[in-house]
């Protein structure tokens, strides 16, 4: 007979209380477990979303933020080239990078003679095979909002430039609707035609392009999709500099390791200060603010879940002891007869409340592994804030798999609270009066 | 040349013990003075509320005088702090109670060993000395057996190998045949002073039974929280 093997005899006393009280550890630590890994689903999402939106780092004409929002092509960057040929060949920055690409950012009327409808206009100017691989930089393995069956409809089947397809751009899905064209990929001979028209910076009359609309799609975000245009660099830059030589207003990284955009910027940073480049940077969190909140509020949540799960858990536990402690007044009050010390007393409750922690905990990672691979498995779908498309329901326990260590800790360092307690006050009982119990 | 008699087991000097019950104060000992030699079988009797109880508790060293002192093997125990004293009684004392007092999730012979586990015994040296107690006391065949498989006598014969187990010099016992019928509460007795016949131990009882009281060297008979009576 050793100390552990007592505590778990003791347990196992009353089994039906210790069922319900494992069983509530249990339940407590897979629903931490749960939600620990839908927070982290979020997270993971929101930066997939944000570099998918904006890539991970962009570079822009130094006061662009201040006065580019306007008028962003009046910012253009005027070194493009160099800047790339630096970040490529810098050995910090080299490394890390997957992509560098350049974009002109451009804003106007869109107008549909056929319909007779116009509309203001956000325009990406990318390079068809670079914007290609921005927006499926997938590292996770998440499920993507375009390859849900209810989704796939609003997303486009093909690429959203193409090199050969020179005027060919795709539009966004809410200025589809409002320009009267049918959501989805658009027929080749019959594709509606478009006339962009943006006042150039260089100032004098308005320059218009025609344009044909490739397909519609989404970028999941409301406000972005009622105005989306990713249109060729080449045509953004000849709606906006007619004449003129490819100009971007900004150069997007994308980088290997989202962890790297820290040690990148700050070489960027260093890079700026040493060559004069005349730059600002700004990240994929900074640009995408609202995926910050978003997950902010849920780490919140999740706080606030522990807590009261805490809580609760600590009450239970608590009430549980207390009951075998008071059950067992005689025998407490017969062993330290014997010569067991008040310690000894805490040591033995508290070990019996390891044991439910142990018991609770681990059966707790199952169900909640369990649990989460039915969720995983089940097409689960809903709606996310601030996204205009479903996403599907998924909880990542194991990224990271501290999510597990954590709940399973959690929950037995709560029941080791939960036993210390009653422990004490057992320890202090008088041993006389606790014989004559 | 006269022998020089050894000194006491146990000295109880001028106790007094008193507990606040609401706002009455209930004198369960008042000023009791007695000597306890070494080896004695020692009974006290006396009727219910007479102090037996309290008194056997100063011995045990689980409770203190309000006043006065208890020095059992010439150790002020009044002076130790709890811990001290926790040490002091898996040393020196064992107790046999009313109610067995086993612990119900263990077996008869790790009852028996948990005293030595608490002095730090190991593992196999406890077990063959609970073993070989359980054998003293007759229960060599219901080692594996737990409390609730035994009948009242061979719990309390398990409760007297867990008492003795440890080889203290004084072992106390709280009305040990109250609640065994006669027949076991014979056997008890009997097991009990063959423990102090082979080992030398010192037993104080409490107790109402006659019988026990015929086996005494010596007995104290308790009133009111007075000795009146040896």
């Amino acid at each position: 007979m050793n100390t552990w093997s007592l505590a778990l005899r003791n347990v196992w006393r009353n089994t039906r209380r210790t069922a319900v009280t494992v069983m509530a550890v249990a339940l407590s630590c897979a629903g931490l477990m749960l939600f620990g890994g839908y927070v982290s689903w979020a997270h993971i999402a929101g930066e997939v979303h944000a570099v998918m939106l904006s890539g991970h780092l962009q570079l822009f004409k130094e006061g662009f933020e201040e006065k580019g929002a306007g008028n962003p092509a009046a910012h253009a960057l005027p070194n493009y080239e160099e800047l790339r040929q630096l970040l490529v060949s810098d050995p910090v920055i080299g490394p890390r990078i997957e992509l560098v690409t350049g974009q002109l950012l451009v804003q106007g009327m869109v107008s549909h003679a056929a319909t007779q409808t116009s509309s203001t206009f956000a325009g990406i100017g990318a390079l068809a095979g670079d914007i290609e691989r921005v927006i499926r930089w997938n590292p996770y393995g998440l499920t993507e909002a375009r390859d849900i069956p209810a989704n796939r409809h609003l997303f486009a089947t093909g690429p959203e430039l193409a090199d050969e397809d020179p005027e060919g751009i795709t539009i966004g899905e809410g200025l589809a609707r409002v320009l009267g064209i049918p959501p989805g990929d658009q027929a080749g001979a019959n594709r509606p035609s478009l006339e962009l028209m943006s006042l150039p910076p260089a100032g004098g009359l308005p320059n218009m392009v025609s344009a044909s609309v490739r397909h519609t799609s989404i970028r999941a975000m409301e406000d972005l999709d009622n105005r989306l245009v990713v249109l060729p660099l080449a045509l953004a830059s000849e709606l906006m500099f007619p004449g003129e030589p490819l100009h971007v207003t900004s150069v997007q990284l994308l980088l290997k390791r989202t962890a790297d955009l820290p040690a990148v910027q700050q070489r960027i940073a260093e890079l700026d200060a040493r060559h004069h480049l005349g730059i600002e940077q700004r990240n994929c969190w900074e640009m995408n603010p609202n995926n910050v909140r978003s997950v902010g509020m849920l780490d919140m949540f999740f706080i606030f879940a522990f807590c009261i799960v805490a809580v609760v858990l600590v009450f239970t536990i608590y009430n549980t002891m207390m009951m075998g402690i008071v059950e067992r007044t005689r025998e407490t009050g017969a062993i330290r007869a014997m010569g067991v010390t008040r310690a000894g007393v805490i040591a033995m409750f508290v070990r019996e409340g390891v044991v439910i922690g142990i018991l609770g905990g681990g059966l707790g990672v199952v169900l909640g592994l369990v649990a989460a691979w039915c969720v995983n498995s089940s097409m689960i779908l809903y709606t996310p804030p601030y996204y205009n498309v479903q996403a599907k329901l998924e909880i990542f326990c194991m990224r990271p798999p501290s999510i597990i260590l954590a709940s399973f800790l959690g929950c037995f360092i709560v029941a080791v609270v939960g036993a210390f307690f009653p422990a004490r006050r057992a320890s202090r009982m008088e041993i006389a009066e606790a014989l004559r119990h | 040349m006269p022998s020089i008699p050894s000194p006491p087991l146990v000295q109880v000097i001028d106790a007094h013990k008193e507990y606040v019950l609401g706002h009455r104060t209930v004198h369960a000992l008042r000023g009791l003075s007695l000597d306890i030699p070494p080896g004695g079988f020692v009974v006290m009797q006396g009727p219910s509320g007479s102090g037996k109880t309290t008194l056997l508790n100063l011995i045990g060293c689980i409770d203190r005088p309000t006043s006065g002192r208890v020095l059992v093997s010439g150790q002020d125990t009044g002076v130790l702090a709890d811990a001290a004293l926790s040490a002091f009684r898996a040393r020196k004392l064992g107790f046999v109670f009313q109610n067995f007092n086993l612990i119900p999730v263990l077996t008869a012979v790790e009852n028996v060993e948990y005293p030595l586990r608490i002095l730090g015994v190991a593992a196999a040296e406890a077990r063959r000395r609970a073993l070989a107690m359980l054998e003293e006391v007759g229960l060599a065949e219901e080692t594996g057996q737990r409390p609730a498989e035994l009948s009242g006598g061979q719990c309390q014969r398990v409760a007297i190998a867990r008492a003795l187990v440890a080889r203290p010099e004084l072992v106390v016992a709280d009305e040990p045949t109250a609640n065994l019928d006669s027949e076991n509460g014979s056997m008890i007795i009997r097991t009990m002073r063959a423990m102090r016949d082979r080992a030398g131990t010192t037993f104080v009882i409490s107790t109402h039974d006659p019988e026990v009281s015929a086996q005494a060297d010596q007995r104290w008979q308790l009133r009111d929280g007075h000795l009146c009576a040896s």
